[in-house]
């Protein structure tokens, strides 16, 4: 047996519940009313740029990136721009979204994008910088979760010689299963998004990191990347957060991202699965990012699956298409149980970081009853960063973060691997985002 | 919309392992029942009055500051049963039910809630409670039962007649009989095979980690050694140390107490090596016969300051 890679200190392993894994990825209707939400990514918002009554076509710009560090966001279909105004977003923040009203309601997706046609590409005729480009102006941002903006990743500082990319396959969250489905259906078409970044940094092998839980996803990918050259798939030990970018590189290079630093320090750069498809459609499609693949799951959904919907979908409609009962669910989640976000309107939006929504009764919940630290050092063993967990969110707490304390909690990853094995019940990566801000504020 | 349907909001991870604070004190409960049941069968029913009364004072006073002062104590998570357990262990059998009584207040109240209560407290609170005893009623605290026997003849324990009438009066003792208990000493000093299974049990549940024990035992080992090899005439045997006195309860069940302790794995080896040290240097040297407690109290005091200059290796941090 092979030896697995993985990332060498702590980590979990949380009960998988990969329930989806094996639906295929199915198409949504277009549903009644979209709201694209205008801050979909890290960095400044967008500037909308369509008012009240405006008609838009599929793909066209709706709001335009201000600054380097921001993103684009464009209309998934054609329609009529009924309002702009602030409403509940996944994740419990309140922001601006765009209310579109579809010309063609109840048209299957799927039949929107077969419209698109499949243009063929001459890698040899793209230069970088129009690669660059056009990334950015298709409003690329990291799909994992984070909604970094891609092109701002893709364009490290001279002085950052890059020697290595990693492609995220590993989908350590519970339940997601939405880039192993990816994975298993369009390894060819991720393969083609592959190698328009290979022309960004020509000559630089490829790694592609999947857990070893995905065995048909390992297997396609290893397939499709087989007949490419400096593309290598490679099996990870399925271990929480094996998928988290700083142990993702650990492992499958073993070089450890330097405190407060990013992958480019050590010559990398990392991309999601679901990313690299979404930059294969910009050149093969000439489709901006409108769309993306979400998993739906949780106790109170009979067929758990995996959708493909247009941004903007509201969480009712899916709740709709998956027969999933109101009156019943207690607990909505965008994202995984780890890092997932508690949700309070079922009327808010997916947006482009939308990897999960998984619906709960009360049984899946406990509640949470915080007692007083035991010391035991579990939190600070499973801390894949090797933070003393306990005892800087006693600081914080008392709100007297010594220089000590300050130097590491920017290290968190907010993996939440502490709480989970907190014997405590401590919300302990709450207070770590807490101790966060705090020297934020302070900086 | 009535409040039960409203979505319920926190901050992730939702899932939880499922460990608890009552799940691991209920564990250690459950670790020194084969020690209990050996200084049971040694010294009857005086030991287990001694038990019950400790238990029942050490929950009682927790129940009496939860009720007065912070009702957010919980008094039955388990924590002031083992601070009555391991207090019991440290006594001998006979011990007066008024010496149990001022030995739970100061373990309780003294040891444990002036601190803040659970995990705030510095010292080992059933170490804080013999301590005191031990100094201020020395003749209760010095005059053991001789397992085996229940007539309530007393004697001393094997280090007390160590220090008191030198190596060759510990000749004629078995190891075997200082392993499995058959010597004088209080609950808990005098078995020290039934507490590693009951710490087998720990290890098993990853409640305790190696470190301690093994650098506590191994350090008082190999300073007994060097002395022993030295001078047989005038030190005891490395293996007598080993087997008598309260080593085995201190470096498995008092030093890895998880408040009291320090949090990284070399920051643990280092405090047991500390332990480990103080506790030979005590027993070859000091006027007291043994030097648990006193190493483990010392060394408890030295926790946050290993926690800080010992702690875990950071994630992109060239050490």
């Amino acid at each position: 047996m092979l030896q697995l890679k993985t990332f060498p200190k702590g980590g979990i392993h949380p009960s998988q519940q990969k329930i989806s894994a094996q639906a295929s990825i199915t198409y949504g209707e277009i549903p009644k009313q979209l709201l694209i939400p205008v801050n979909q990514h890290i960095g400044r918002t967008a500037n909308v740029v369509v008012k009240k009554n405006d008609v838009v076509k599929r793909g066209q710009l709706l709001a335009q990136a201000s600054g380097f560090i921001s993103s684009n966001v464009h209309a998934p279909v054609d329609g009529k721009v009924m309002k702009v105004f602030r409403f509940s977003l996944l994740g419990g923040a309140i922001g601006e979204v765009i209310q579109i009203q579809p010309d063609e309601p109840g048209k299957s997706y799927r039949e929107v994008l077969e419209q698109d046609v499949e243009l063929s590409v001459d890698l040899n005729k793209l230069t970088a910088e129009e690669i660059r480009k056009r990334i950015q102006e298709a409003g690329i941002v990291g799909m994992g979760g984070a909604g970094f903006p891609t092109h701002v990743k893709l364009s490290p500082p001279p002085e950052k010689k890059i020697d290595a990319l990693i492609i995220n396959g590993a989908e350590c969250e519970p339940y997601i299963t939405a880039d192993h489905r990816i994975m298993v259906e369009q390894p060819a078409q991720i393969i083609q998004g592959i190698k328009i970044l290979k022309k960004l940094f020509p000559e630089v092998p490829v790694y592609i990191g999947i857990e070893d839980n995905k065995p048909d996803a390992l297997n396609m990918m290893d397939k499709a990347a087989a007949r490419e050259e400096g593309i290598f798939v490679v099996p990870l030990k399925a271990k929480y957060p094996q998928g988290g970018e700083k142990q993702l590189i650990k492992a499958v290079l073993n070089r450890e991202v330097p405190s407060k630093g990013l992958p480019m320090d050590v010559g990398v750069i990392v991309q999601n699965v679901a990313t690299v498809l979404a930059i294969r459609n910009v050149f093969y499609h000439n489709r901006p990012l409108l769309e993306r693949v979400v998993t739906v799951s949780g106790s109170l959904v009979e067929h758990p699956g995996n959708i493909l919907l247009p941004i903007g979908t509201p969480v009712s409609y899916i709740m709709d298409k998956f027969n999933i009962d109101r009156e019943r669910v207690r607990l909505l989640l965008a994202g995984g149980p780890m890092m997932g976000r508690t949700c309070h309107s079922f009327e808010s939006p997916i947006s482009k970081t939308t990897s999960a929504l998984l619906f709960f009764d009360e049984k899946a919940f406990v509640q949470r009853q915080e007692n007083p630290c035991l010391r035991c050092g579990n939190c600070v063993s499973v801390c894949p960063m090797g933070l003393d967990v306990a005892i800087y969110v006693q600081m914080v707490q008392k709100n007297k973060l010594d220089d000590y304390a300050k130097e590491h909690i920017m290290d968190c990853i907010e993996c939440g691997s502490c709480t989970y094995v907190c014997p405590a019940n401590r919300r302990l990566v709450h207070w770590m985002r807490l101790g966060k801000r705090i020297i934020k504020r302070e900086n | 919309m009535e409040a039960k349907n409203l979505l319920i909001m926190d901050s992730s991870p939702l899932g939880l392992a499922g460990e608890s604070t009552r799940k691991i004190m209920y564990s250690v409960v459950l670790s020194l029942l084969p020690a209990l049941g050996v200084s049971f069968w040694m010294f009857g029913w005086a030991a287990v009055r001694v038990v019950v009364l400790t238990s029942l004072f050490c929950i009682a006073l927790e129940a009496l500051i939860a009720k007065f002062f912070n009702s957010k104590i919980d008094y039955l998570d388990g924590s002031a049963l083992v601070t009555g357990i391991l207090l019991a262990m440290n006594l001998p059998s006979n011990a007066p039910w008024w010496l149990l009584l001022i030995g739970s207040i100061v373990a309780i109240i003294i040891g444990k809630q002036v601190f803040g209560g659970l995990g705030q407290n510095i010292f080992n609170p059933a170490l804080v409670a013999r301590v005191f005893l031990l100094i201020s009623f020395p003749l209760q605290m010095t005059s053991w039962p001789v397992p085996g026997q229940f007539d309530g003849t007393t004697g001393a324990t094997p280090l007390g007649i160590l220090k008191t009438e030198g190596v060759g009066a510990i000749a004629k003792l078995k190891t075997a009989d200082l392993a499995l208990g058959y010597v004088g000493g209080s609950l808990g000093e005098i078995s020290a095979l039934a507490l590693l299974i009951g710490a087998a049990y720990l290890f098993y549940k990853k409640y305790i980690t190696w470190e301690i024990p093994v650098s506590f035992i191994g350090t008082v080992f190999v300073f007994t050694a060097i002395f022993y090899w030295i001078n047989p005439q005038q030190y005891a045997s490395p293996v007598f140390h080993l087997f008598s006195g309260g080593l085995f309860l201190g470096a498995l069940y008092m030093a890895t107490d998880m408040v009291t302790s320090p949090i990284s794995g070399r920051a643990k080896l280092i405090f047991g090596f500390g332990c480990g040290f103080f506790t030979a240097l005590i027993r070859l040297f000091g006027s007291y016969p043994e030097g648990v407690s006193f190493a483990i109290l010392f060394m408890n005091a030295f926790v946050p300051l290993l926690d800080r200059y010992f702690p875990e290796k950071k994630f992109g941090m060239q050490s």
